[in-house]
């Protein structure tokens, strides 16, 4: 067993401060903090042009920052040559040596470091049968599946024993089936390993299923940078409410220091995001709908989705729609044109409140405020 | 429907008779007379003799010189360009085409009026056809490494490269020349092609190489130079197979970079 050098946890710690990159007059990254603790799974996720991949970019040392520092196990190595960093990445495709085979792909960075032949075979074998690809050693990149390409791809970049391993999207060129087997093994991989990891993409469930913290990035900024359930249940109001997952935007009735009243319910005000403009931002799965034929509500829509059904409800004002997500058991004795009255889930109030103690946060906007940019 | 089922023998007949019959025939006269029968007895007599094997060793050495120092130039500029300013591309790659659009006997015309003047020992030397031959060649070797780092994607393996503790001289040898071999190898048949059988600069720079020595023999013994032609032409049959079978490489740029001129 290879072990990541558990003693020297704080190596593989990485934080950049102040990252600010401009191509020309384009500003693509604003001032970008974040603190990674050594052995955690982050990822950066956010829409294209985000600045998401310029930022991994940054840390493997590919691209030179504009200002800002970037320091990897306490060092500053903001001026460090890439192949000096200790940074092992794996790319979106096509990375692989062709005219090297699997093996040999694994071996290349062994090889550059001169380790004695005999103990790069055993580590080789050791990473090949990592991946599950034993048999795949002696064939080229060219005979492998883009899968497989990618799972030497990672045991490459993990021969070296990286201090941080970057993953660029590294399953976007992935068919959904391979991607969700390969995406279960890194999340498998990195917890055996430990390996503090980086990884960039622009797929909401990938990074909140994999990553033990999202920063959600827009325009070069890190809007919120938080576990995947905080992500979820209490985001930052201004973009990240609107990029993850559905959100319905409601206007409360009223709104005290303590509560807020939102579709004839009182809710405890810690309960719910509200928005900027005062709406309440409040999740599909949040909302109930009981039959009730003198309700305010019309179904104008039910879409199935697998487990659970959408249900798009035109609310009494006949202005707004709502989706609620319901169990599709549930929701076969709904029809589309049936009478419903829409409520906040009760369940709802209960979980939120919950998950706010847990991560220290009020889900107020000035928190959200505070919350933007990195979280020590 | 006869003559259907027979017309790919009839092509094939018209070929032979075509292609192979003057070639079977440059043989027969080349390695058969009157008195001896066939004999290959003059032509070992004339490669004893130091003034043909002279022309001949120039050619190699003009052939293999072409072929490094062509390609040492065209390769790192190339990969430079396409690492770095893939904008000059298309310029680069009108510029590598002019040696087709200018005749030899203009260029030598020029360098004989401007630059001998200037450096009247240098192209005193044989080797100073080098500079004429890559350029020549130039065409082939630009579009054969062009398409096999096309085929590539770079910047990702120059990445992977480094980010596994290589740096960039290293990634070079060890990453980006293996890729390219196919090409290089496809590129370089062509070259050899070009750089040994060419006449017309050697001749008006007065230098000795194996054609000029072959346009010699067939003045005066023209049994001779058919003898020697028809052994370079098998030779470079020969030597085509033998890059075909080299370039038909395991890597991804063989096929995309053989013969893609």
């Amino acid at each position: 067993m290879i072990t990541t050098g558990t003693h020297h946890l704080d190596a593989h710690s990485l934080r950049l401060s102040q990252i600010t990159k401009t191509y020309g007059d384009k500003t693509v990254l604003h001032s970008i903090d974040l603190d990674v603790k050594p052995g955690e799974f982050v990822s950066l996720l956010g829409p294209s042009g985000c600045g998401k991949s310029t930022a991994l970019k940054i840390i493997g040392g590919f691209e030179a920052a504009t200002s800002g520092t970037v320091q990897i196990g306490g060092a500053d190595m903001t001026r460090i040559k890439a192949k000096d960093r200790g940074t092992g990445i794996v790319f979106q495709q096509y990375s692989l040596f062709p005219h090297l085979t699997a093996g040999q792909n694994i071996e290349f960075g062994l090889k550059v470091k001169r380790m004695p032949k005999s103990e790069r075979r055993s580590r080789v074998e050791e990473l090949l049968a990592m991946v599950g690809l034993e048999e795949h050693g002696g064939k080229y990149p060219h005979q492998l599946s883009g899968g497989q390409q990618q799972r030497v791809a990672l045991a490459r970049a993990l021969a070296v024993e990286p201090r941080i391993l970057l993953l660029d999207e590294p399953l976007s060129a992935l068919d959904a089936k391979v991607r969700e087997r390969l995406r279960e093994e890194i999340v498998r991989i990195h917890r055996d390993r430990g390996t503090t990891t980086i990884m960039v993409t622009h797929d909401q469930e990938e990074a909140l299923a994999m990553a033990d913290r999202v920063a959600v990035m827009n325009a070069g900024r890190i809007a919120q940078f938080d576990t995947p359930h905080a992500i979820y249940s209490a985001p930052e109001p201004e973009f990240v409410a609107d990029f993850i997952g559905v959100m319905n935007r409601l206007t409360p009735e009223q709104v005290t220091e303590t509560s807020v009243r939102l579709l004839g319910e009182v809710l405890p005000r810690a309960a719910v995001t509200l928005a900027i403009d005062g709406d309440v931002l409040i999740r599909p799965e949040d909302l109930e709908i009981s039959a009730q034929t003198d309700g305010g509500g019309l179904i104008t829509d039910l879409t199935l989705r697998g487990g659970f059904t959408s249900v798009n409800v035109l609310l009494h004002d006949l202005e707004h729609h709502v989706r609620v997500d319901m169990p599709t058991g549930t929701a076969a004795a709904l029809r589309t044109g049936d009478r419903v009255r829409v409520s906040p889930s009760l369940r709802m109030a209960a979980d939120q409140s919950r998950v706010n103690a847990q991560a220290g946060i009020r889900p107020d906007s000035d928190a959200a405020e505070d919350r933007r940019g990195a979280i020590a | 429907m006869r003559l259907r089922r027979l017309a790919p023998q009839l092509v094939l007949a018209v070929y032979l008779i075509g292609a192979v019959a003057p070639l079977v025939a440059v043989g027969v006269f080349g390695f058969v007379n009157q008195r001896d029968g066939f004999t290959i007895e003059p032509l070992l007599a004339l490669l004893s003799e130091d003034s043909a094997i002279q022309p001949i060793l120039n050619s190699v050495l003009l052939t293999v010189l072409t072929v490094v120092v062509g390609y040492a130039i065209v390769i790192p500029s190339l990969l430079w360009m396409h690492l770095r300013t893939p904008r000059l591309l298309g310029a680069a790659e009108t510029a590598s085409l002019l040696p087709y659009v200018i005749p030899a006997i203009a260029l030598v015309g020029g360098v004989n009026l401007v630059l001998r003047p200037l450096f009247p020992g240098f192209f005193v030397n044989v080797l100073s056809l080098v500079p004429f031959y890559i350029i020549i060649t130039l065409p082939f070797m630009f579009r054969t490494i062009d398409s096999g780092l096309r085929s590539l994607d770079l910047h990702t393996l120059m990445r992977a490269g480094e980010s596994l503790g290589s740096g960039a001289l290293r990634n070079f040898f060890t990453v980006i020349l293996p890729n390219l071999w196919s090409a290089i190898v496809s590129g370089s048949l062509l070259v050899v092609m070009m750089a040994s059988g060419e006449l017309v600069m050697a001749q008006l720079m007065l230098h000795k190489t194996f054609p000029t020595m072959l346009i010699e023999l067939g003045q005066s013994q023209v049994r001779l130079a058919a003898a020697l032609s028809f052994i370079t032409i098998l030779g470079s049959w020969v030597l085509m197979a033998l890059m075909v079978v080299l370039g038909r490489g395991r890597n991804a740029t063989a096929r995309v970079s053989q013969f893609s001129i």
